[in-house]
């Protein structure tokens, strides 16, 4: 049984190396496309790199028929795909052209004898549904199963094998153009965070951050935001919780989030919540170890005040 | 510019509630919305025919009670609605949605862009907009954040670690993200009007398409995690010793 992978970012990669040894497979096959250095990098992590040499930047409809291209020249029953912004499209893509069904926002999978059975975030992450994936496994040639893992939920796999390399150079039709790519600010890191600190809506000003930070840099630890503070105000590139990073610190600590359903769905794995709202209400304090009903901008000083003496 | 864009029916994922002994949510008679990426694909669709004119026409599937859906989509301002809805497919997975909403714009025919949301709001299969794309055998352009069209069509996607600036020809296909703009709020007269507007149905006999999903939900449940729930209150000045306690805990479980 052969499993393969393919993601555009590396960290990810590693994690669907792991996602794709836990179906303890005969052999695993990576796809790369168009980075060299990507390629010769993956041959430490599987048995089969099929590198699919491009000139052509991103965009779903090219990645597709190049990832196709990947899967048939080898005979993968399971494809796994980084559920990243770039890489889900391209798996659904691919699915219509193999005729497979995909199964998206996945957090865990096996293989028994029913086929590939997989835990998907559903609702937004709300909750957790158990999918089987496709009626039947191995019924046709490189006809595999698609499944698109989040981001956050396997450990990254290390190095252990030395794979061989196949080129293959697939004719695609360029079908748009690119006029520019404008990488974004680059976020906070949070994987391997034991403390995080997330400011919500409680507080007031962009310039009050610097009091969560703070807090995260006393507890050494690392601070962030919810959905509204980035998307809406801007404050910062990225944010935590289900539809942003999913997050698993030893301590999460929530000032001034009510603790809407989907930032609960991305910190509901930490080992311990804590909680400072000045709403008694706040639904974060169903969720939380440790709660604090105050003003932030009281209780917040006054931690650091205990926590520096 | 004749613009087509694919609105579904979800449900209001903030109301819905769990069974607190299963877990599972209770869907029967859960209050349903239009999913919030839909609308703004839909609010992009109207201010492009307001720029360079056109015409809006809606597709959606979904089960019966998802008609409503065609009051709200009239009231924001769309031309022609379209709407298949049946009992069977309140199972419909990525795969069958997909398919049936291609059929359908095959039969309405003539589409210079179709918008979707690039995600529902209770689904969040993020997949469907490709899946039609690649029905159609159109280019895809995921999560817009802004669309200009002239000629061809301009559209900046955020694809997570950038921003791309595509530029592709007609017709494509294009889903939106939450950020691409902030949907209108119909008036009342609009409202009043929208119910009077008559829509076309199809169904599923006019197209040829396999209704069971390839996708089987063997169980849903939120899960639960049990939490201590130590909460002290530091609302008063004179309270604000009580701050203490926690930062004691959070010593004691070895974590600060």
């Amino acid at each position: 049984m052969e499993v393969m992978i393919y993601s555009e970012d590396f960290r990810i990669f590693r994690e669907l190396v792991s996602a794709a040894e836990s179906l303890k497979p005969d052999r695993i096959s990576a796809a790369v496309i168009g980075e060299r250095s990507f390629a010769e990098e993956a041959r430490g992590f599987c048995d089969r790199v099929l590198f699919v040499e491009s000139e052509l930047d991103y965009s779903p409809s090219e990645y597709a028929e190049m990832l196709y291209q990947a899967v048939n020249s080898s005979d993968p029953q399971v494809l796994l795909v980084g559920g990243t912004a770039k890489g889900t499209p391209v798996a659904a893509m691919v699915s219509v052209m193999v005729g497979e069904p995909c199964a998206t926002e996945v957090t865990d999978l096996k293989l028994t004898e029913e086929g590939l059975i997989v835990k998907r975030a559903s609702f937004g992450g709300v909750a957790i549904s158990d999918v089987k994936v496709g009626k039947r496994l191995f019924d046709r040639i490189a006809s595999p199963k698609i499944a698109c893992i989040k981001p956050g939920f396997f450990t990254p796999a290390e190095k252990t094998k030395n794979g061989e390399i196949e080129k293959i150079k697939p004719e695609v039709k360029k079908r748009v153009e690119i006029l520019e790519i404008r990488e974004k600010e680059v976020g906070e890191g949070f994987e391997d965070a034991d403390i995080i600190v997330v400011a919500g809506r409680g507080v007031k000003k962009k310039e009050d951050l610097s009091l969560i930070e703070e807090l995260a840099r006393l507890l050494g630890g690392v601070a962030g935001v919810t959905r509204p503070l980035s998307a809406d105000l801007h404050w910062a590139p990225n944010w935590i919780g289900m539809s942003g990073i999913p997050v698993k610190p030893k301590l999460y600590i929530g000032v001034g989030v009510s603790g809407q359903i989907q930032h609960i769905a991305g910190i509901r794995n930490s080992k311990i919540i804590m909680a400072i709202n000045i709403d008694p209400q706040a639904p974060i304090f169903e969720h939380a170890d440790y709660g604090i009903i105050g003003d932030l901008y009281k209780v917040v000083p006054k931690m650091i005040e205990i926590l520096k003496s | 510019m004749d613009i087509i864009v694919c609105v579904k029916q979800s449900y209001d994922v903030q109301q819905i509630k769990f069974d607190p002994k299963t877990g599972e949510p209770m869907l029967a008679g859960a209050p349903r919305k239009m999913s919030d990426m839909d609308r703004r694909a839909l609010e992009e669709a109207l201010r492009i025919r307001e720029k360079v004119g056109g015409v809006v026409k809606t597709v959606s599937i979904g089960t019966p009670d998802s008609r409503d859906v065609v009051k709200e989509i009239y009231a924001m301002g769309a031309d022609e609605a379209y709407i298949l809805t049946d009992l069977k497919l309140e199972k419909a997975d990525p795969d069958v949605t997909a398919r049936l909403l291609s059929e359908m714009i095959k039969k309405i025919g003539n589409y210079d862009l179709i918008l979707s949301g690039a995600a529902s709001t209770d689904g969040y299969s993020w997949q469907v907009p490709a899946k039609v794309a690649a029905h159609l055998n159109l280019p895809f352009l995921p999560n817009a954040i802004s669309i200009n069209v002239n000629d061809a069509v301009m559209v900046d996607c955020d694809l997570g670690d950038a921003i791309y600036d595509y530029k592709a020809p007609l017709p494509c296909m294009v889903s939106v993200s939450l950020e691409i703009n902030e949907p209108r709020i119909p008036t009342l007269s609009a409202i009043l009007k929208a119910s009077r507007k008559p829509f076309t149905e199809f169904h599923i006999k006019d197209f040829e398409v396999d209704l069971s999903p390839e996708l089987e939900v063997i169980s849903t449940a939120m899960p639960k995690v049990a939490r201590k729930n130590f909460i002290v209150d530091a609302s008063d000045a004179s309270k604000l010793d009580e701050v203490r306690k926690i930062v004691d805990e959070l010593r004691k479980e070895n974590v600060i």
